[in-house]
């Protein structure tokens, strides 16, 4: 199976599956001739229509031999992959603490991970531009532009230990 | 004289001429950092101008456009690697005059064949779009529909041999666009019960997380960027050299006014063509791929000509032929603004301000391209982990500010993957943006059409404009398919030429 034919099977998937979420939606006495259901369904119907266009494409294409997609992923592809997850991770770490401990330290963290692990080496240099970073961020979007970031649960602390 | 007083009241009563200077800076500085596109640059802009009035965000976005299309030819010229697509021909000769000591030369060829292509392309979008639009009261819901269709039937074309996985991209964003209150019966669909998705799926936040988002995460896995050596300064060109200039100059504009007014054909598109003929009429054209002047001002005559005349479909009939410009029609949406001759008739203050603030971010382009190349290189030559450590940050706090909620972070994030995925499995992403965009505007038409013929189908052949528009997405797809076709054919004979690898060759 090439690359093309797995993703289009997944695309089939993926079909069924909207066409069934689109078959849940709640009928309306409201709606006139066309449902809220109508335009889903024939969207979920187009891309199986086009999913195994792009299987039956593929196996033509695989037939002649000019397809090149069935090649196994090599070792800098896939560590291409892992770098993108490991960024991905990082940015959904900051979504997952930023709540918790708010915007100001989240951003340093973030900013810090995100240098760290595009590969520049622990300096006071790039904690220093962490910080520095967060500060001018905090001052630009919180300060400036009045944008209720996250605060996290700082506030709430400072006010039990006030009081 | 009635445009012009629109024009000058927008740029003196708002601060669209100091966001014109703005989006000049920031789309150099954007332009400027090597895979960066116009395209990022403006989305990473885009949550900043919900405040904003609407004539000051769109003329910030047009301008960063304007800017980011030079920008894009600093790193070409000084380390051949160019900021953005349409600058790769600008490489050609811009780096050989780097390499003999003329870096200065050709960045200030690039700036002034820069503005002359912007200013020219300004004029053909004055000239053309309120003209255009007026065809554009023809347009019934049927209508409206089909040229939907239409749109992204186009740009799912224009990748060659990929007409299959473009409409697969296409159907994908108008399968997002679902998402929400359906605004005729009120019923919810796929909001999974989460009452923050009942509005719909904001296409700020597809675009950043499929523009932006997606390339911080291919960066990860690439090598730093080079940096540019030494101090450069721009040296404008002398008169002689100006005169010499003119022909390629005019060239390049002719190129990008026809390719920015054609949905999807691009400043790259147009910077090679304008290569191509600007040797093929040149006195010398010996000189070309060995550091010509004339090489480097026809290509970004172009694409700043293309900067201008992209707006044409986008303002006239809503198809932004184009990343950037689909990042600009979102931006028109979200300030409520609808393309087409409503548009010109109510808001003609936004228009001419628009004009206003393109001539503004075109002639201020000189000083400030003179002005920020030593901070602009400052900063490009900033290790490449700080950068893309800031851009993430900038992403996530200014989509935060849009409505100020977490679950929009997932989104973009989201986005991002898909946008990863789809560019590692080859398929073309402007589909889905142009889906996610125009999808309410599709299934609104659609039904509405459907009511008024009472559930007749027949009613989007029977209304002409409809049926003009529907005949020519159909030719679109056939031609694509025959292109595709005859690509094959053409690479099979090929294969079967080489010797050793036809059946009736040699061993």
């Amino acid at each position: 199976m090439t690359r093309d034919t797995g993703v289009a099977a997944g695309l089939l998937v993926l079909a069924g599956l909207y066409w069934l979420g689109a078959d849940r939606i709640r009928v309306s006495r409201l709606e006139g001739v066309v449902g809220a259901q109508a335009v889903p369904k024939g969207l979920a119907v187009s891309l199986a229509i086009l999913s195994v266009l792009l299987i039956a494409q593929d196996l033509w294409r695989g037939r002649r031999a000019v397809a090149s997609g069935g090649a196994p992923a090599d070792a800098g592809e896939v560590n291409g992959h892992l770098r993108a997850a490991g960024m991905l991770l990082i940015g959904g770490g900051y979504l997952v603490v930023v709540g918790a401990i708010g915007y100001l330290p989240a951003i340093a963290l973030l900013v810090l991970a995100t240098a760290r692990y595009m590969g520049q080496p622990w300096s006071a240099q790039l904690v220093a531009l962490a910080v520095g970073g967060a500060l001018l961020y905090d001052l630009i979007f919180v300060r400036l532009l009045g944008i209720p970031l996250p605060p996290g649960v700082w506030p709430g602390l400072w006010r039990d230990l006030a009081g | 004289m009635e445009m012009l007083a629109h024009a000058w009241t927008a740029l003196t009563t708002t601060p669209a001429a100091f966001a014109a200077m703005g989006g000049v800076v920031w789309g150099i500085v954007g332009g400027a950092l090597p895979g960066i596109s116009p395209s990022i640059t403006m989305a990473l802009l885009l949550p900043f101008t919900y405040g904003m009035e609407p004539v000051v965000a769109i003329v910030l976005l047009a301008s960063t456009y304007v800017g980011a299309e030079y920008g894009g030819s600093i790193p070409a010229i000084l380390i051949r690697t160019p900021g953005t697509n349409a600058a790769a021909a600008t490489a050609i000769d811009g780096y050989e005059m780097q390499r003999q000591g003329r870096g200065g030369e050709a960045l200030g060829i690039s700036l002034i064949s820069g503005v002359t292509g912007g200013l020219i392309g300004l004029i053909v979008l004055v000239a053309l779009t309120e003209p255009l639009a007026q065809v554009a009261l023809l347009f019934t819901p049927m209508a409206y529909f089909a040229l939907g269709v239409l749109a992204i039937s186009v740009i799912a074309t224009l990748a060659e041999g990929m007409l299959i996985k473009g409409l697969i991209t296409g159907v994908l964003g108008l399968m997002i666009a679902m998402v929400g209150t359906d605004p005729q019966s009120g019923v919810s669909r796929f909001t999974f019960g989460r009452p923050e998705l009942l509005g719909g799926v904001d296409y700020i936040l597809i675009m950043v997380g499929v523009f932006a988002v997606s390339e911080l995460l291919i960066q990860a896995g690439l090598p730093a960027w080079r940096k540019p050596q030494g101090d450069t300064r721009i040296k404008l060109p002398s008169f002689r050299t100006w005169r010499r200039l003119w022909r390629p100059q005019f060239i390049g504009s002719l190129i990008g006014t026809f390719e920015g007014c054609m949905p999807g054909a691009g400043g790259s598109v147009a910077a090679f063509m304008s290569y191509n003929e600007a040797k093929r009429w040149s006195s010398r054209p010996e000189e070309f791929g060995k550091g010509s002047a004339e090489g480097i001002a026809a290509p970004e005559a172009a694409n700043n000509t293309v900067a201008c005349t992209a707006l044409v479909p986008t303002l006239t009939f809503g198809i932004p032929g184009s990343n950037s410009t689909a990042v600009l029609l979102g931006g028109l949406l979200i300030h409520g603004l609808q393309p087409g001759p409503l548009l010109f008739a109510r808001e003609p203050e936004f228009i001419y301000g628009l004009y206003g603030g393109l001539a503004v971010a075109n002639v201020v382009q000189i000083p400030l391209g003179i002005l920020i190349m030593t901070p602009c290189l400052w900063l490009v030559s900033r290790p490449k982990p700080y950068l893309l450590a800031g851009i993430y940050a900038l992403i996530f706090s200014g989509v935060y500010s849009i409505n100020h909620s977490l679950l929009d972070l997932w989104i973009v994030l989201a986005a991002g993957v898909l946008g990863y995925a789809l560019r590692y499995f080859g398929f073309p992403f402007l589909p889905l943006v142009l889906g996610v965009i125009l999808g309410h505007m599709i299934e609104s038409n659609y039904r509405r059409s459907l009511v008024l013929s009472r559930g007749d189908h027949a009613i989007f052949l029977e209304d002409p404009v409809s049926a003009g528009l529907l005949a020519a997405a159909v030719l679109f797809v056939l031609g694509s398919l025959a292109r595709t076709w005859y690509g094959a054919r053409k690479q099979r004979r090929a294969l079967e030429d080489q010797p050793g690898l036809s059946g009736g060759g040699p061993g």
